[in-house]
This record gives C-alpha cells, sequence and structure tokens, in this order.
C-alpha cells in the first residue's frame, strides 16, 4: 500500500488506513480519491501531494 | 498643513505582523521540542503562544475597531488579502526560487562551490521545494479568496 504526503504541511495519506472520518475507506488507492478531496491540514490540492518513498 | 504620517498606526501593523509570527513560531518550536521528546520545552512555547494571540488581538481591536467592522468589510478585507497573495505574492516568489535553483545549478556546473557538495544539494533541493510550495499555496490562497466572495454574496444578499 502506498503513501502520499502533502507537499505544504507534511500530512501523510496511507492507503492501508485511508481517512474513515472523511469517508475514505481503509485501502482506498490515491487514483480512487476524488479529484476534489484536498489537504485537511493546510487545504492544498490532492494535485500537491506526492508519493513517499517507502524503506524496504 | 500637510498631515503628519502617524507612526503608531505602523506600529500597530508591525507589533500584530510580531506577535502572529512569534505565535506560529511558538507553535512549530513546541512541535520540534514534542518530536524531540521534551515534553516541558513543548508546553511552555505552547502555553506563551497562546498568550501572543491575545496580544495580537488586542492589536487588531485598534487596527480594525469592532464598530468600523462588519462582516462584509471582513469578508471584502479577506478577500482582498487573498487575491493578492495568489496573483501577485507567491506567482513572483515562485518565479524567484525556480529562477535561483536554475542560476544556482549553472554556478554548481561553471564553478568550484565555496561549499561543500552536500550544502549545494541541501540549497538546490531547498529552493525547488520553495517553489513547490509557492505554487502549491497560490492555489489554496484562490480557493480562499472564491470561497469568501462566495460568502460575501451570501451575506450582502441577506443584508439587502
Amino acid at each position: 500500500m502506498k503513501v502520499w504526503e502533502c507537499i505544504v504541511c507534511g500530512f501523510v495519506y496511507d492507503e492501508a488506513k485511508g481517512m474513515p472520518e472523511d469517508g475514505i475507506a481503509p485501502g482506498t488507492r490515491w487514483e480512487d480519491i476524488p479529484e476534489d478531496w484536498a489537504c485537511p491540514e493546510c487545504g492544498v490540492a490532492k494535485s500537491d501531494f506526492e508519493m513517499m518513498a517507502v524503506a524496504a | 498643513m500637510k498631515r503628519p504620517e502617524i507612526k503608531t498606526m505602523q506600529n500597530l501593523e508591525s507589533a500584530f505582523a510580531g506577535e502572529s509570527m512569534a505565535h506560529i513560531k511558538y507553535r512549530y518550536f513546541a512541535k520540534l521540542a514534542r518530536a524531540a521528546g521534551d515534553e516541558d520545552t513543548a508546553r511552555a512555547f505552547e502555553e506563551t503562544a497562546e498568550q501572543e494571540v491575545e496580544h495580537a488581538f488586542g492589536h487588531l481591536d485598534l487596527i480594525y475597531p469592532k464598530a468600523e467592522m462588519t462582516p462584509a468589510k471582513c469578508l471584502e478585507i479577506a478577500i482582498a488579502g487573498e487575491t493578492y497573495e495568489y496573483t501577485e505574492m507567491y506567482p513572483t516568489f515562485r518565479r524567484a526560487a525556480e529562477s535561483e535553483g536554475n542560476q544556482a545549478a549553472i554556478k554548481e556546473i561553471d564553478e568550484q562551490m565555496a561549499e561543500s557538495r552536500e550544502h549545494a544539494e541541501r540549497f538546490q533541493a531547498v529552493l525547488a521545494k520553495a517553489a513547490k510550495r509557492f505554487a502549491a499555496l497560490a492555489k489554496v490562497e484562490e480557493r480562499h479568496a472564491n470561497q469568501y466572495r462566495t460568502v460575501l454574496a451570501k451575506t450582502r444578499k441577506a443584508a439587502a
């Protein structure tokens, strides 16, 4: 499962955890999150997240 | 007779800026201290940060007197601020960061950098990250401005 990080504030979206409080079930892939979703901490657009390299 | 410039209004703006920066800086330092395992220092920063907010509110009370402020006026000021950020400030900052990043890259090829390779790379990374963040922030400030415009339209309609 992949992890995505907000490039402005560092908020992390973990595909395995999802965001149930936002209606995003655990296991929801990044591609399946609506494009108008924004960072819950700082409001920047979904397109301003970067995939984090996960330590092997 | 020409009206003398009122230093105190400028000073209030500066004081407000200083208190605001102190508040957020202390909250950031609290985060750093907590991450380093120093809970006492983190709490010390958080306590004073809260007080800086009250100091800032005091200055704002004089800059934006309650008697002169309606919700519509607040929204107009907010829209102006957000619009300045996404139309001028962040685009300008982004171009500067990108330009400086390009110049630094060229310099690194042409001449020996005084600092070590590691410093040079770290500096380049800061410029690149700054440019990306400025671009992202321009977008969200535009969204803020548009949200405020929507609320202002509703507020005006309700008052009409």
